[in-house]
């Protein structure tokens, strides 16, 4: 049936069309793209997959190649080309300059092919291992590193499919894969707040609440087990890790909230960072050096974000207060790549996601539908993950900053306080 | 959130802390009708304090006793064991006696949970809000061995982490006026919850001004607690 439907295609496209009319759009009948493309981004077609499970493996290589927002992938809806020798001038007719081929091997590897259309010749050719049960959450990991690779050979960057996000949900920490597969509490924890990935992506902190307050918790995601970081009186919130891994930074307090930094590995002390004099200092998140650390604080009587090092001293405001009602920021993440910062602002009674440039400070607005919050980011720098109740209750998004595209990510109700994961399978060597 | 309700939550908590002073040896309460659910969810929230007041008296005595076993309290969980040597020297100490002194007891015990309440964003103490703190002082003072927890709440608006922080300087605040009129500063602990335990679940300024605010525990020294002479 396949090759049937495609008959009539490939008829038209590689024998009747004379040369000059192939070259315009409107011959393209099976091109679909993506009705935000720029018309930068490479088309991609994604073969069908042959061996175990075959569909399903199409289906996550082309929904990654798509979420990533890099390339367009060319929908298979004038059917699938016959198997065989490669036609490409028939894959250029509808818009492909690269061709995906998988295939699973008997000996249960992932192998994929990666085709240069215009050149006509294989660039890349990988096989993937696939570990766990399959369809398992650790098997469709290992489907989504075979497509941020693939997006790699094409577009020179890196996808992040093979990442989750924590959230929380009703005082319970959530997991949820990128794309919205495999939704669950994280078994084993108490009241959660705040999760916090460990550039490692094995480790995370939270806040954990209990009858008698606040505290700080690590969590080994891998063996199960937990350990609660040494507290300072009164609350303890906000926990965050630094790039390096090796610094722990949460704000805590009594009468006053104040920063403070304590070493991952060990039980010395927590440091105070910050001298709030009684304000509230809170929401860490640190610059890629390992240095310097972005926070909420409230000192000059509302909330602001505010950049220290990480020894307390060269603290700077960052989002100028300019005159307005209720000036109210915060909830900064700053970028892996150094350059920007996201955070919330109060407007319209709402909040929306804003960046800043550490450059020259400029800001952008980059939400507006609903009241939008506690942005994170991806390992791209690209992508972010916020709260919105746009769709009527609170539910975490994926927004691409560069197109605006945007898709909710759970599907649960009440989710909050959502974390990007670094990219949790690493890259072929 | 009708004011009706506070009542009913308040009635509850108080109820849930004499089931604490139960654990402690005071087994005088009478029985008490079935909770309805919102007094089932008040009593959950004050469980907590029932079980830290018990722990707390267990750990301040070295020959741990099984509790006695409360026989009224359809909404609160079994206690954590006390002891019988703490409940009696507690009672035979400063403990209300007679009728009066329990119904004066009460009425101290009420003015001691009434909640206070704060304006948008701020952790100031307001005028009227200073007179509910000053019905509790002299409780306070005259109950040297009553410890208490101040918990403090936010609204809805605003990034939750910020809103756990300024519960806290809330419940500091409160804490601070207290600990500048003789209050020992061991017997008062803080605790912030932010927005995550609301009193009630509107989305309007009569809810907020509601949820703004600061809830009082006694975590320890309950049963021995009367009223100011």
């Amino acid at each position: 049936m396949t090759l049937r439907r495609l008959l009539p295609v490939v008829l038209a496209a590689a024998i009747v069309l004379p040369a000059t009319v192939r070259a315009q759009d409107t011959t393209r009948s099976v091109r679909i793209g993506l009705t935000y493309a720029s018309g930068t981004r490479p088309g991609v077609f994604v073969s069908p997959v042959s061996g175990t499970h075959a569909d399903t493996i199409r289906a996550i290589l082309s929904r990654d190649l798509d979420y990533g927002d890099r390339v367009s992938v060319i929908a298979p809806d004038g059917g699938d080309p016959p198997a065989g020798v490669i036609n490409y001038g028939l894959f250029g007719q509808i818009g492909a300059a690269a061709l995906v081929q998988a295939s699973m091997t008997p000996a249960g590897l992932l192998h994929v092919v990666l085709h240069d259309v215009s050149a006509a010749r294989v660039i890349n050719v990988a096989d993937f291992p696939m570990p766990g049960p399959a369809l398992g959450p650790e098997w469709r990991m290992a489907v989504h590193a075979a497509s941020d690779e693939v997006e790699y050979w094409i577009t020179g960057q890196r996808g992040l499919s093979a990442t989750r996000i924590l959230f929380v949900r009703n005082q319970k920490m959530w997991s949820v894969d990128y794309d919205g597969a495999n939704a669950a509490v994280v078994p084993g924890l108490g009241a959660a707040l705040s999760p916090a990935w460990h550039p490692s992506g094995r480790y995370v902190a939270y806040c954990e609440m209990a009858a008698d307050g606040t505290h700080i918790v690590i969590r080994d995601l891998v063996a199960g087990t937990s350990r609660q970081v040494a507290r300072v009186g009164g609350t303890n919130i906000s926990p965050v890790f630094s790039p390096d891994g090796k610094t722990l930074v949460f704000a805590g307090g009594e009468d006053g909230i104040d920063l403070f930094s304590a070493p991952v590995v060990g039980n010395d002390p927590p440091i105070r960072v910050t001298v709030g004099r009684g304000s509230q200092n809170m929401s860490p998140t640190f610059s890629p050096d390992s240095r310097r650390v972005a926070f909420t604080s409230n000192r000059l009587g509302h909330a602001e974000v505010y950049i220290t090092d990480v020894d307390g001293t060269n603290v700077d405001l960052l989002t100028t207060t300019v005159t307005e009602r209720n000036p109210y920021r915060s909830n900064p993440d700053w970028s892996h790549d150094g350059r920007r910062i996201a955070y919330q602002a109060q407007a319209d009674g709402g909040f929306q996601v804003m960046t800043i440039s550490l450059r020259d400070r400029l800001t952008s607005q980059l939400t507006s539908d609903g009241s939008n919050e506690d942005p994170s980011w991806g390992p791209d720098d690209r992508h972010m993950v916020f709260t919105s109740n746009r769709s009527g209750e609170n539910q975490i998004w994926v927004l691409d900053t560069e197109t605006f595209r945007s898709r909710q990510l759970t599907r649960v109700g009440s989710a909050r306080m959502s974390s990007w994961s670094p990219r949790l399978v690493s890259p072929k060597q | 959130m009708s004011a009706s309700m506070t009542q009913t939550y308040r009635t509850v908590s108080t109820r849930a802390i004499l089931v604490a002073s139960l654990a402690l040896g005071a087994c005088r309460a009478k029985p008490t009708p079935g909770p309805t659910p919102q007094q089932q969810a008040a009593a959950r929230a004050a469980q907590d304090s029932a079980a830290a007041a018990a722990a707390s008296a267990k750990r301040a005595v070295e020959t741990p006793a099984p509790a006695p076993q409360p026989t009224s309290a359809p909404a609160a969980p079994a206690p954590a064991p006390a002891t019988r040597a703490t409940a009696t020297s507690a009672v035979a100490g400063t403990g209300p006696v007679t009728a009066d002194e329990r119904r004066a007891a009460e009425a101290a015990r009420t003015a001691l949970l009434e909640r206070i309440y704060f304006a948008y964003d701020a952790d100031e103490i307001s005028a009227d809000q200073r007179a509910v703190l000053d019905a509790k002082l002299p409780i306070l003072l005259a109950n040297p061995r009553v410890r208490i927890r101040i918990t403090g709440h936010t609204d809805e608006r605003g990034a939750d982490e910020y809103n756990l922080a300024l519960g806290q300087r809330r419940a500091a605040g409160v804490k601070r006026y207290f600990t500048a009129r003789g209050v020992g500063e061991d017997r008062i602990e803080t605790v912030s919850f932010g927005r995550e335990r609301p009193l009630t679940a509107g989305h309007d300024e009569d809810s907020w001004a509601k949820n703004r605010r600061g809830e009082f525990e006694i975590v320890a020294g309950s049963e021995t607690l009367r009223a100011p002479r």
